[in-house]
């Protein structure tokens, strides 16, 4: 099959991927208009995943940092939000803040013990964390105890004419596309660089002057506002904050969200959120045992075939489809022949 | 002094429980560096078989021989099927694949056999002795000399057996050891059966008391791996150490801290194994090279 050859740096090369992100956008705006109640509150569920996931992208995606405790800085978001909203009556919005804040340092915490821990002894502690979540919420008596609080979710501004259930989805929406707006230019400056230069050599990046315990527990302190954020938002959505629900099994949800998706890749937080959220609906109708089993032998396969994630499977679908070239004319700047066959140049071979 | 010795006793007891699949995780550590978030299912699944094999009539010791066997042969068809591929990855890989298994394991238990609680027989009537009016109850502490006998049994397989220290060469130096003539592969596969088949054991002893259900190792696994992770990873004897300890730690921290209870006596073992591995990052009886320490 031939492949549809793209000029490097040229008109469609530099517009295809944007295309797509405004085609996703443009779907994502007009969703909650085709559908009911419910699906739109399953969808929000989905950005505010996205949101939570998203802060693992940075932290075990780019930073190489494992954790299995993103439900923590969910359940602080939560709470922080919650008793906020409903013990001292303050505006959702105003919570946010907060509960973003607290959520940040206490990742600052939580990542302390990185700096002397590598790999799955780091994973342990963060375990741990996230086993001990559900038990001290117990005991914050100020915030109902084993019951928890109960949130009103707000209305939608009249300005915006929207129905709530489709206010609170473009809200998640808004939060989520913000995170990953953040991340991605987080990602590709100083601070992701310098992540980056850590997690592939941290002696040599040590040399090159990268503070490598202040970068490991701010990027956890980052990661962790992003849950914090996502937390924030699952209180309004979900009505009620309750301590078991931010355990273990919700801490692996978001660390299986990304890795399915694509741990490098911001669209694999999105796609793997959509994959956690969706498919135990649809295989519990089968057989109640299905989900577990789809679900555990699709993180099985995936890390088998594809370690990349869904995201890197469709990029070798894109690879395989479309060959990018450099052009062979113009492009003075680019180094000359290295990657290009010496016939076609018409010069000798270096 | 009677109230202090029973709940040592009864921690005991629970540690015991802890320490069977700490031994298991400590051994699939090993043999492949990484922590088996699949393993307290094995375990279940092997309970199960062996109800299975009483239910169609098969005596309890025979099936529980079985069940054991069973297990070195599903633990070494994982490894060899499911772990292999991705044994060179990074750690992110391999911890995802376990928890897969989790699931996978999980699943296939509650498709076959549902979540109502099933009854296995114990080997040992359920009774108590009263020592120096302290209670002891025999399933528990038959439970602690499996434990211990099997701790003891791995330590003498792995310091003086050839097929231990071939077993320890395999995990430590893959490549040093192919170059003289060690099939690493398959010391590898036998590590995982290994350790399945030990939790496998754990999985039988314990499910009369806890009783039969797949959710049975849930709780269990989270305090095995502080127990493991108190004792160091790459210790057998330090993963039944710290299985004891988590298990006596827990039951006194209830006791005697009023502000703890039962309820946070979670916190206890967690807040003991961070406080380890910061100060040691290879636990207490684990060696140097296994400490996680960047």
């Amino acid at each position: 099959m031939r492949k549809i050859r793209i000029a490097r740096g040229g008109f469609v090369h530099r517009w295809l991927p944007r295309l797509a992100l405004a085609l996703a956008l443009l779907i994502a705006i007009r969703l909650p208009f085709t559908q009911d109640a419910t699906t739109n509150y399953k969808w929000t569920l989905v950005f505010i995943w996205a949101t939570a996931t998203l802060g693992l992208t940075l932290l075990c995606g780019f930073s190489g940092q494992i954790s299995v405790a993103q439900s923590v800085f969910v359940a602080s978001g939560a709470y922080t939000s919650g008793v906020l909203a409903s013990n001292y009556d303050w505006n959702y919005l105003a919570t946010i803040p907060p509960a973003i804040a607290i959520s940040f340092v206490l990742g600052i915490l939580v990542g302390l013990p990185a700096l002397r821990l590598a790999g799955l002894y780091l994973a342990m502690v963060t375990v741990a964390a996230a086993v001990i979540t559900p038990p001290i919420l117990n005991q914050l008596e100020f915030a109902g105890g084993h019951l928890g609080t109960i949130v009103t979710a707000p209305e939608a501004p009249s300005w915006s004419g929207l129905a709530q259930d489709q206010w609170l989805y473009f809200v998640a929406l808004a939060a989520a596309l913000l995170t990953a707006v953040a991340i991605r230019n987080l990602s590709r400056g100083r601070f992701g660089k310098a992540l980056i230069a850590l997690k592939d050599n941290e002696t040599a990046a040590q040399t090159f002057g990268i503070p490598p315990a202040r970068l490991k527990t701010l990027a956890f302190g980052v990661s962790a506002a992003a849950g914090g954020l996502a937390g924030s938002l699952y209180a309004f959505v979900v009505g009620i904050v309750a301590p078991e629900s931010f355990g273990l099994f919700m801490a692996i949800g978001f660390l299986s969200a990304a890795v399915l998706g694509g741990v490098r890749s911001l669209a694999g937080a999105f796609i793997g959120a959509i994959f956690v959220r969706f498919m135990p609906d649809y295989a519990a109708e089968v057989n109640d045992a299905l989900p577990d089993l789809i679900y555990g032998g699709t993180l099985i396969l995936v890390m088998l075939v594809m370690p990349t994630g869904i995201v890197g499977l469709l990029a070798k679908l894109r690879d395989a489809l479309i060959s990018v070239e450099d052009p062979v004319e113009r492009a003075p700047a680019a180094p000359p022949q290295a990657n290009l066959p010496a016939a076609k140049t018409g010069q000798p071979a270096a | 002094m009677t109230l202090f010795l029973q709940q040592v006793v009864e921690g005991l007891g629970s540690g015991a429980i802890y320490a069977t699949l700490a031994l298991a995780l400590v051994l699939i550590f090993r043999a492949t560096g990484v922590i088996n978030f699949g393993q307290g299912e094995m375990a279940t699944l092997s309970a199960f078989l062996c109800w299975q094999l009483t239910a169609w009539g098969v005596s309890l010791g025979f099936a529980i021989a079985i069940a054991v066997a069973f297990s070195f042969l599903l633990g070494a068809a994982v490894e060899r099927t499911i772990v292999r591929p991705v044994e060179q990855g990074d750690p992110l890989t391999l911890l995802v694949v376990t928890l897969g298994l989790f699931f996978v394991f999980n699943s296939i238990m509650r498709f076959f056999w549902g979540t109502t609680p099933h009854h296995l027989a114990s080997i040992v009537p359920n009774t108590a002795l009263n020592v120096a009016g302290v209670h002891l109850a025999t399933q528990s502490l038959t439970t602690l000399g499996i434990v211990l006998a099997v701790a003891l049994a791995l330590y003498v397989l792995f310091s003086r057996t050839l097929l231990g220290i071939v077993l320890r060469a395999a995990a430590t130096n893959p490549g040093e050891s192919r170059l003289l003539g060690v099939n690493v592969n398959r010391m590898l596969m036998i590590g995982w059966g290994l350790a399945a088949a030990v939790g496998g054991l754990g999985g039988v002893l314990v499910a009369p008391g806890l009783g039969l259900q797949p959710t049975m190792m849930q709780v269990i696994i989270i305090f095995a791996f502080a127990g493991a992770a108190l004792g160091g990873f790459d210790s057998p004897l330090g993963a039944v150490v710290g299985g004891l300890i988590v298990g006596v730690s827990q039951n006194l921290a209830a006791t005697y801290i009023d502000a703890i209870g039962n309820e946070l006596s979670v916190v206890v073992p967690f807040a003991l194994i961070v406080a380890v591995l910061l100060v040691r990052p290879s636990g207490l009886f684990g060696t140097a090279a296994a400490g996680g320490r960047v």
